[in-house]
C-alpha cells in the first residue's frame, strides 16, 4: 500500500465510525481494515470519541424505567430457563389425588386442567419469546455496519428473489428468499460463491417453505477468496461440486 | 488537576460487564445507574419522543444483558459499545418511522433538543449524577471548541445519522469540504477527549 493510499484510508476512519461513508468507501475501507493494525487503532480511537459524544447530555429517565428493565430481564431469564428445558418438574397432582378422597377428585381434575392450560400458555409464551429472540439476533446480524446486501433475481413476472447479506468482517452470509418454490423431491437449492476468477465455490444447501420464504444463517465465506457474486441452482440432494444446471437467480456482490 | 476518566469510578465498566455476562442483575443495574441518564438523553435527542427514548434505553440494556458475553474489549470500551447500541437503535427507529426530517432539523439547529427530565432516576446528589454532570460538561466543552461549521457537520453525522453526501446536500456545500470538516472535527475531539478515555486493561 502506498503512503498516499494509506493516508487516504486513514482519512476515512472518522467517517467510517460515524457511518457517514458511501457504500463504495465503506467497502474499500473495510477491505483495508482487516489487514491494517494502524487502521484498527484509528477506528478504535474514533469509537471512543463517538462513545463520549453520547455523554454530552444527562437527563434522568422516569424512575419506573428501572423497574421495567428488571421486569424485562426477569422475562428474558424465564425464557432462557424454559428454552434450556431446565424447568421440568413433573406434575405430582395424581399422587395427591390418591391421598385425597373421592370428593376432591372433581376439583383436582379441574386443577389439573388449569395447570395444564397454564403450562401450555407458558410454553406458548416461551416459544414466542424464543422466536422473538431469534429474530432479534438475525436483525442484529443484518444491522452490523460491515454487512453488505446483494439481491439475486431473474427476469420474468414475479421472479424469485434471494437477498444475500454479507458480513465482510465476519465472513458470514445470511440468505433470505422470497417467491422461491420449495425444491422438487430429491433436489435442493445450492448457493454458489462466484470467484472473480476461477470456478464457483459450492456453498449452502437448502429448500424453502410453501410460502417461498426461507432464512439461512451462518453461511461461511472463505476469507482468502475474492468473491464477485452469488448464484443459485437446483442440484441433486446432497449438492454438487460444480453447478449442473442453469442459475435460477444470480447477482453481483457490491450492489446495495 | 489530572482529568478523571469519564466512566464509572467505583468499579470498572469491564468488571461490571463481566458480572453481567455471568448473569448478575445487580451489575446491570449499576451500569444502568451510571449511564441511563446519558443514554436516555441521547435517545431522546435522536428520537424526539419520550416514550420512544424510554423504549430505546430499555432495549439497549436488554441487549447488553443478552450480549454481554460477546463484548470484545480489544474493539473499544464498554461505554463506546453501549452508546453504539443505543445510537443505532435510535437511528433505526427514526428511519423506520420516517422522522428523519425532524431529526435533521433539530441536529442542524444552534440549540438542539434536550430530553425533558422525567424523574428522580439516579438522584441529583448521587455519585452517578455527579459523574454524569462532569461527563456532560467535558463533552459539551469539547464540542464548543469546534468551529460552527464543524460542529454542525458532527451534529448531522452523529445525531441525525447522515452520510457525508447527505450532509453536503443539506448544507449546500461541496462534498470534499464536508468530508474534511467531519474529519478535522473528529480529530480535534479526539485530541481534546483523549485524556478522558477509559484506561483499558492490557
Amino acid at each position: 500500500m502506498s503512503d498516499a493510499t494509506r493516508e487516504s484510508l486513514r482519512d476515512l476512519a472518522p467517517g467510517y465510525v460515524l457511518g457517514a461513508l458511501s457504500p463504495e468507501e465503506t467497502k474499500a475501507f473495510e477491505a483495508a481494515l482487516a489487514g491494517s493494525a494502524e487502521l484498527q487503532r484509528e477506528v478504535a480511537e474514533f469509537r471512543e470519541v463517538s462513545g463520549l459524544l453520547a455523554l454530552r447530555d444527562e437527563q434522568a429517565p422516569a424512575a419506573e424505567l428501572k423497574q421495567r428493565l428488571r421486569e424485562r430481564i426477569a422475562a428474558a431469564k424465564t425464557a432462557e430457563i424454559r428454552s434450556a428445558g431446565s424447568v421440568r418438574s413433573a406434575p405430582r397432582s395424581h399422587l395427591l389425588a390418591v391421598a385425597l378422597g373421592a370428593g376432591l377428585a372433581a376439583s383436582l381434575l379441574l386443577s389439573i386442567g388449569l395447570f395444564l392450560k397454564t403450562r401450555a400458555l407458558e410454553d406458548t409464551v416461551a416459544q414466542n419469546q424464543r422466536r422473538l429472540a431469534e429474530r432479534e439476533a438475525t436483525l442484529n446480524e443484518l444491522l452490523e455496519p460491515a454487512v453488505q446486501l446483494t439481491t439475486l433475481t431473474a427476469t420474468g413476472e414475479a421472479p424469485p428473489v434471494v437477498q444475500v447479506f454479507w458480513n465482510r468482517t465476519a465472513h458470514l452470509l445470511t440468505l433470505h428468499t422470497f417467491r422461491l418454490k420449495p425444491a422438487p423431491a430429491g433436489r435442493v437449492y445450492q448457493l454458489w460463491l462466484l470467484r472473480k476468477q476461477g470456478n464457483p465455490i459450492p456453498s449452502a444447501l437448502f429448500t424453502t417453505e410453501e410460502s417461498g420464504h426461507q432464512l439461512v444463517r451462518g453461511v461461511r465465506v472463505p476469507a482468502d477468496e475474492e468473491i464477485g457474486g452469488f448464484a443459485l441452482t437446483l442440484e441433486p440432494a446432497g449438492g454438487s461440486p460444480q453447478p449442473t444446471s442453469t442459475p435460477i437467480v444470480f447477482g453481483n456482490a457490491g450492489g446495495i | 488537576m489530572a482529568p478523571l476518566p469519564l466512566t464509572s469510578s467505583t468499579e470498572s465498566d469491564r468488571g461490571l460487564l463481566d458480572r453481567v455476562a455471568r448473569g448478575e442483575e445487580a451489575a446491570l443495574e449499576r451500569l444502568y445507574d451510571t449511564y441511563a441518564s446519558a443514554l436516555y438523553a441521547l435517545a431522546y435527542r435522536i428520537a424526539g419522543e419520550r416514550s420512544d427514548a424510554e423504549e430505546i434505553v430499555l432495549d439497549s440494556f436488554a441487549q447488553v444483558w443478552r450480549d454481554a458475553r460477546r463484548f470484545r474489549a480489544e474493539r473499544g470500551s464498554v461505554i463506546a459499545w453501549l452508546t453504539t447500541i443505543c445510537r443505532s437503535r435510535a437511528l433505526d427507529l427514526v428511519r423506520a418511522r420516517g422522522r428523519r426530517a425532524r431529526l435533521v432539523s433539530s441536529a442542524a439547529s444552534a440549540d438542539p433538543e434536550v430530553a425533558p427530565a422525567m424523574g428522580s432516576g439516579p438522584g441529583a446528589e448521587s455519585e452517578a449524577a455527579v459523574e454524569g454532570q462532569e461527563r456532560s460538561r467535558v463533552v459539551a466543552e469539547a464540542l464548543r471548541g469546534l468551529s460552527v461549521p464543524q460542529r454542525q457537520a458532527i451534529e448531522l453525522a452523529y445525531y441525525a445519522g447522515l452520510s457525508h453526501s447527505e450532509i453536503a446536500e443539506r448544507l449546500g456545500e461541496p462534498l470534499g469540504t464536508v468530508k474534511t470538516r467531519v474529519r478535522l472535527a473528529m480529530e480535534r475531539l479526539r485530541e481534546v477527549l483523549r485524556p478522558y478515555y477509559l484506561e483499558r486493561s492490557a
